[in-house]
């Protein structure tokens, strides 16, 4: 039984359609292979996950790198709205409640949920509506400002065009579960926004065998975070921006190297 | 031989471009071999099969279950095996796979260049070795 569940774990490594069409069947497999010993066993496992993650590559690198990058985009505007709601909700913890902030709160909520779900046009164009009511595309725009949401607005242009193409699921919503601790733990000073942005950028990097979106995405976030914060830390004489622009650099290295890499794989 | 070996392959649909996915150049890999191989008495289950390979490669050849079923997810999108329906065995799904005559033909190129190869190489070292030993 234990086995069973180990299997069904090694086995979401693969993308549901295979999964669907050959799980139970991979699944027996396992367990007739796994039945020699516990070593044979792991191995076998180990290489169900590593079979899987070959799988996921594959079909990422199908989609052709147009597509990726937009996906990466459309990413990116996701974890920019996640660090949007999580800075508005700090605010209205320690400016005290106030109403404009509240109703500023709930539509980002509400374009965050319509763009994990997967309604992404909606949200982008919502999006593009809120910078304009609520940040520095309103009336009294500066350019200084406008150019550190330049990447923003440019991931939620991409987002307009060419959306994710992936079904609309409403599970997706529990990510706002974790966007609500994180808001949490970021009101008690217990985690700063690049912080945060630095566990995701583990995962995008973690990812990075199979997938490169989720890496792309995070270096764009990673550059608008460091053009927002640069005036500041450099006054502060922090050397903390030199080591976010050499991550956000090198992962946007590493990850269109690994673009190429797949692109190639895919052609060849 | 080899222009009527490559008659068959054409006879039997396959285009060129399996070519760059399941072999390299013109060979196929020891496991894609074996694994194909190993339907030539008839269909098998993917656990069988994974047997069987490594019996006929003399324990050379082990196909892990990942392994396995990318060889047969792409010998199956060359057509080179069908899929049987899926069917309970030992409170296991399992579905059998059948090697076409598209899988047959080339196997049959591919002993006949390794057989080839082999020939060569074995002429030449008795004859070396013939004169080295005179």
């Amino acid at each position: 039984m234990i086995r069973e569940r180990i299997g069904q774990a090694a086995l979401r490594a693969y993308p549901p359609a295979v999964r669907q069409a050959r799980g139970l069947e991979m699944l027996g497999m396992l367990l007739d292979a796994g039945e020699q010993s516990n070593r044979a066993f792991v191995r076998e496992s180990g290489s169900l996950v590593l079979g899987g993650l070959r799988e996921r590559r594959a079909l990422a690198a199908r989609a052709g790198t147009r597509r990726l990058v937009a996906d990466a985009c459309c990413q990116a505007v996701i974890i920019f709205l996640m660090l949007w709601l999580i800075s508005a909700l700090n605010t209205q913890g320690s400016a005290g409640p106030s109403r404009q902030l509240l109703v500023q709160e709930v539509v980002l909520a509400a374009i965050l949920g319509c763009a994990l779900i997967g309604y992404e046009r909606i949200a982008a164009l919502s999006g593009l509506g809120a910078l304009i009511a609520y940040g520095p595309l309103g009336p009294h725009t500066q350019l200084l400002l406008l150019a550190r949401v330049l990447v923003p607005i440019a991931c939620l242009l991409v987002m307009v065009c060419a959306p994710q193409r992936r079904p609309r699921d409403p599970r997706q919503l529990l990510w706002l579960l974790p966007v609500c601790v994180l808001a949490a733990l970021h009101a008690h000073a217990q985690v700063s926004l690049p912080e945060v942005l630095a566990v995701m950028s583990v995962g995008g990097l973690l990812r990075l065998f199979h997938d490169p979106r989720l890496a792309i995405a995070c270096s764009l976030v990673w550059i608008t975070l460091l053009s927002t914060h640069a005036g500041r830390l450099a006054s502060a004489g922090l050397g903390l921006l030199d080591v976010a622009a050499v991550a956000a650099g090198l992962m946007l290295t590493i990850a269109a190297g690994r673009l190429w890499i797949m692109r190639r794989s895919a052609t060849g | 031989m080899q222009s009527n070996s490559s008659g068959n392959r054409r006879a039997a649909g396959l285009t060129i471009g399996w070519l760059s996915t399941y072999c390299v150049g013109v060979e196929l890999r020891p496991p894609s071999y074996f694994a194909l191989a190993a339907l030539i008495d008839g269909p098998l289950h993917g656990y069988a099969i994974a047997r069987r390979a490594r019996e006929l490669s003399g324990g050379q050849v082990r196909l892990s279950t990942g392994t396995l079923y990318a060889l047969l997810e792409r010998a199956l999108s060359e057509s080179l095996v069908i899929a049987g329906e899926p069917y309970v065995e030992g409170g296991r799904q399992r579905r059998d796979y059948t090697l076409t005559p598209a899988g047959r033909a080339l196997l049959a190129d591919e002993a006949a260049r390794l057989e080839h190869a082999a020939r060569a190489v074995s002429s030449r070292l008795s004859a070396t070795s013939k004169a080295v030993l005179t």
